[in-house]
């Protein structure tokens, strides 16, 4: 911000620099042009009056001077000197003046107001200075005038430049502001906050946009420990329980070796079946690492439902899955999109574990399809719904439904599966009636070939 | 190649309707089809009003986004045999008027859904009772395609084209 002061501030001292500047070029060039185009009017005047002198032509003189207008208080001074250089006669000559005007050649000067003009002439062996002095009314009045109005002018056009610049600055730094005020309320807490974007093309938007992007990426890394956190939680803990209950049973009293050897083939099932179960979710957790749209390969939908598919079954045993592929279409190259397979298996592999855990029957119906440039994706069950007026708030983190009290959950897999379809520019779209179930529809736009 | 086959479909714009459309592709041989989706419609006396209707206008308005949707996905479905298409309506259920329809559209097979009941309208219904007394069994192929509701009741939305009662499951 100390660093935009000052190239604000230096940028203002440029402009004010230069306007002065100009200020003084212009006044020194018209001051200029008004001496010289005064000093060749006196010199024409001086010149009529060294004829009028010296040749003593007084017809070709008057007729002249009809043409040429008399100055302001304009004076025609004759001196005549003796071979010496002294004053022989003076007509009229301040002779305080005198060291200015005793030269060879033409001489131009100015007391105060008065501009002179002389010249020394030779005639007949005598020696002579003729000249002429002139009152200038451009100098005296519109000089003046002009030096007034570039005055006044710069005082404005500094303040103007000033004002403007700080207004500017104002409203450069007022979204930048705004932005620093919506970055600071987010935090690991509420990731889910997103700085307000609008439609326009402008940097800050830009700025906004990728901000939004880089949140979208950290909160669905977030969200994928949390969501292997919660399922591990949930899922572990049942082999674990009856692991310890078989084990705790068949050491409760002296048994026979049968016993025992059931015993053990049930410990052992138990246990392939946590295994199973923890390859299934560390599947799903890896995604976390390569979580970045940089790395988007093109991948098939198909192949990922039926991943899922398989993952939703190692996970928990009692969920069925019912896939409706009658509309897949002809040319497979349409179910091919850009992005993320483990991504995108996380996010399909929650919402059908949700389908199957809200649903008394554990099934849910999987459906996928290709419209112009993009695919379908829906995930139905004959659940419990969601309340009308709970839709709203089903992608907030942690949120769950008021009817959810029985199943067991933390409210991060939509969420998540909500920010993975976001990453790869798709929509996700919730309908449900409560009690009737639920449909998820998801579009994601297909890979573009050409 | 083999010449595109021309085929009449009733619809009534609703996704679920769509399904005779899939029935028909599916059981349909491996030719390319051009499907004509047709509703009945019955317009205005009034000449003021007729100045301002326009088929393209009406037919922008009937079809829902999820309807389009549909369609889209029937069209990647049936690639290979469906060449395309597009929906028109039917004005009128006088016998001249459709026979020209026929004719004129060079319509070379009709399905006729019984089983199904239109919604919104029922002047498609009427329309296809007359498209029935017309056809002419020379040129045009009459297919029945048993197709029947689901769905009834519920907003009408893509997924509708799914999950249909006795699908088929194919994973």
């Amino acid at each position: 911000m100390r660093n935009y002061n000052k190239t604000l501030y230096s940028l203002m001292a440029i402009l004010i620099v230069y306007t002065i500047s100009f200020a003084i070029f212009i006044f020194y060039s018209v001051t200029n042009f008004a001496f010289s185009d005064f000093y060749k009017r006196l010199d024409l005047r001086r010149n009529l009056a060294a004829e009028r002198f010296l040749n003593g032509d007084q017809a070709i003189n008057d007729r002249s001077l009809n043409y040429v207008e008399s100055l302001d208080n304009q004076q025609d001074y004759f001196i005549a000197l003796d071979a010496q250089g002294r004053v022989v006669k003076n007509d009229g000559f301040d002779m305080n003046l005198w060291k200015q005007v005793d030269q060879e050649g033409p001489v131009n000067f100015k007391d105060k107001n008065t501009f002179f003009s002389t010249k020394k002439y030779q005639k007949e062996g005598s020696t002579y200075i003729i000249g002429v002095s002139a009152e200038n009314y451009f100098y005296t009045h519109h000089l003046i005038y002009l030096r007034n109005l570039l005055f006044i002018s710069l005082v404005l056009g500094v303040l103007f430049v000033v004002v403007v610049s700080l207004l500017v600055k104002r409203s450069f730094l007022k979204p930048i502001n705004a932005i620093i005020q919506e970055v600071e309320n987010i935090g690991s807490e509420n990731l889910h906050l997103r700085l307000s974007e609008t439609k326009d093309n402008g940097v800050l938007n830009k700025l906004s946009r990728t901000f939004n992007r880089m949140l979208r990426r950290i909160e669905t890394s977030f969200e994928t420990q949390k969501n292997f956190i919660s399922n591990a939680s949930h899922e572990l803990n049942t082999p674990l329980t009856s692991i310890i209950g078989i084990a705790d049973l068949a050491l409760s009293k002296e048994r026979t070796i049968e016993e025992y050897q059931k015993a053990m083939t049930k410990i052992i099932d138990a246990a392939e079946n946590l295994e199973k179960k923890t390859s299934a979710l560390l599947l799903l957790a890896r995604t976390g690492y390569e979580n970045n749209s940089l790395n988007f390969k093109p991948v098939r939908i198909d192949q990922i439902i039926m991943d899922a598919d398989l993952t939703v079954k190692a996970i928990n045993e009692h969920f069925r899955v019912k896939t409706d592929f009658t509309m897949l279409p002809d040319d497979s190259i349409r179910l091919k999109v850009n992005g993320s397979a483990a991504l995108l298996q996380l996010a399909i592999t929650n919402l059908i574990s949700n389908a199957c855990k809200y649903s008394p029957n554990h099934m849910a119906y999987v459906a996928l399809g290709a419209v112009e440039g993009s695919v379908l994706i829906f995930i139905k069950d004959e659940g419990i719904g969601i309340p009308a007026q709970e839709l709203d708030h089903i992608y907030d983190p942690y949120f769950r439904g008021s009817n959810t009290t029985n199943y067991s959950g933390y409210g991060i897999g939509l969420p998540l599966a909500r920010n993975i379809v976001l990453m790869h520019d798709g929509q996700i779209t919730v309908t449900s009636e409560l009690g009737s179930g639920t449909t998820v529809r998801i579009e994601i736009p297909t890979l573009k070939m050409f | 190649m083999a010449k595109t086959k021309r085929v009449l479909i009733p619809t009534d714009f609703t996704v679920g309707s769509l399904q005779i459309v899939f029935d028909y592709l599916a059981q349909s041989a491996d030719e390319p089809v051009d499907v004509v989706l047709v509703c009945g419609q019955s317009i205005s006396d009034s000449i003021s009003e007729l100045l301002g209707f326009s088929k393209d206008d009406y037919l922008a308005k009937v079809q829902s986004s999820d309807f389009l949707k549909a369609c889209q996905l029937l069209r990647a479905r049936f690639e290979h045999k469906l060449v395309d298409l597009y929906a028109d309506v039917i004005y009128g259920s006088q016998d001249r008027y459709i026979r020209n329809y026929l004719k004129g559209g060079r319509i070379d097979e009709v399905v006729m859904p019984y089983a199904y009941t239109f919604s919104k309208t029922d002047k498609t219904q009427e329309v296809m009772r007359a498209v029935y007394r017309n056809i002419r069994i020379e040129t045009q192929k009459l297919v029945h395609i048993d197709t029947v509701n689901t769905h009834e009741g519920e907003l009408d939305k893509v997924d509708h084209l799914f999950f249909r009662k006795g699908w088929n499951v194919t994973y």
